[in-house]
């Protein structure tokens, strides 16, 4: 402490010190916000046609095309430690032995407070393919709209906004084209 | 740094070095030196006069004082700029406020202000020559 360099060396170790210690209160302090918003999730129309992926240009298989309306505020979600919002739409179902499915099938970064009251009418972004690749015997499927809260500092959190009342059966495949 | 904590201090007591007197034999010597050099301060002695800028040291009183106020200071910037930021419902204010107190606190610590060099070294008188011998 008798020179100037013992002293900024003394303040810059307790500075690690304290910034460790804020930071470790900052990630603490998102178990205090306990909010669970919740909104509501339609199927609008689902088709399914066969077609082929650009993957496996000599193999037949079922694309499913699904239309939803999303709606939910999440505004809540937004606390002084959240940064962005994941939200995806995902089918879930169990085929008949027994493999429990979860497919996104949609997603989208909520970045702002003022973007967190969503009302949207979507479509899937990603191709909804069965992995044997057909949807013929696959039972009637729950969707989904959960989200993924990423915070400045601490841990991701998970939770479920909304999810279809009904299981949504998967219709006969047809050449859409 | 023991010393430092102890609170009840006896005023400070050294003796000084031992080589004062040898070192008066050695200026002397400098009469031998080309007149310019006395006219202006030499490299050494501008060298010295600046490590002693650079190092700006305080007294063991101030020494003492810097780091209480380190201390509580950080402590109490800590927690206040959590608070800060909890009440605002943003992490742009708590850092705001957290990085203006660690530069007020280095503003207020690093230089060597005179608030830290009020408690000199108190050094004891040179033994004389004749006390010595009477010693032995």
């Amino acid at each position: 402490m008798h020179s100037i360099y013992s002293r900024i060396n003394n303040i810059s170790g307790i500075l690690s010190t304290c910034l460790m210690v804020l930071l470790l209160g900052i990630s603490l302090s998102s178990f205090v916000f306990t909010a669970d918003p919740k909104g509501s999730l339609e199927i609008s129309s689902i088709q399914v046609s066969p077609g082929k992926a650009r993957r496996y240009h000599n193999k037949n298989q079922d694309f499913a095309f699904v239309q939803f309306n999303v709606s939910a505020d999440l505004t809540p979600l937004f606390n002084w430690n959240t940064k962005q919002l994941f939200l995806y739409v995902g089918a879930e179902y169990t085929d008949n032995k027994g493999v429990r499915n979860e497919v996104v099938i949609w997603d989208k970064i909520v970045r702002r407070k003022e973007d967190a009251d969503i009302n949207i009418q979507g479509r899937n972004k990603y191709a909804f393919r069965e992995l044997s690749s057909t949807f013929r015997k696959a039972p009637p499927a729950h969707y989904t709209l959960k989200y993924n809260v990423m915070p400045y500092v601490g841990i991701l959190t998970y939770g479920e906004a909304a999810r279809t009342i009904e299981p949504v059966a998967f219709p006969e495949s047809r050449d859409l084209s | 740094m023991v010393w430092a904590q102890n609170k009840q201090r006896e005023p400070r007591q050294c003796y000084k070095k031992q080589n004062v007197g040898e070192e008066d034999d050695i200026s002397t010597n400098h009469n031998n030196l080309p007149p310019f050099t006395l006219a202006m301060p030499s490299l050494d002695e501008l060298k010295s006069k600046a490590n002693e800028i650079l190092e700006g040291k305080i007294d063991f009183e101030g020494q003492n004082k810097v780091e209480y106020i380190v201390r509580i200071w950080m402590t109490a910037a800590t927690i206040l700029s959590f608070v800060i930021g909890f009440a605002l419902q943003s992490l742009k204010a708590t850092f705001g406020a957290f990085s203006l107190s660690v530069i007020l606190l280095s503003v207020l610590v690093v230089p060597p202000w005179g608030a830290y060099n009020r408690h000199p070294v108190q050094w004891l008188p040179l033994k004389s020559q004749t006390e010595k011998e009477k010693s032995k």
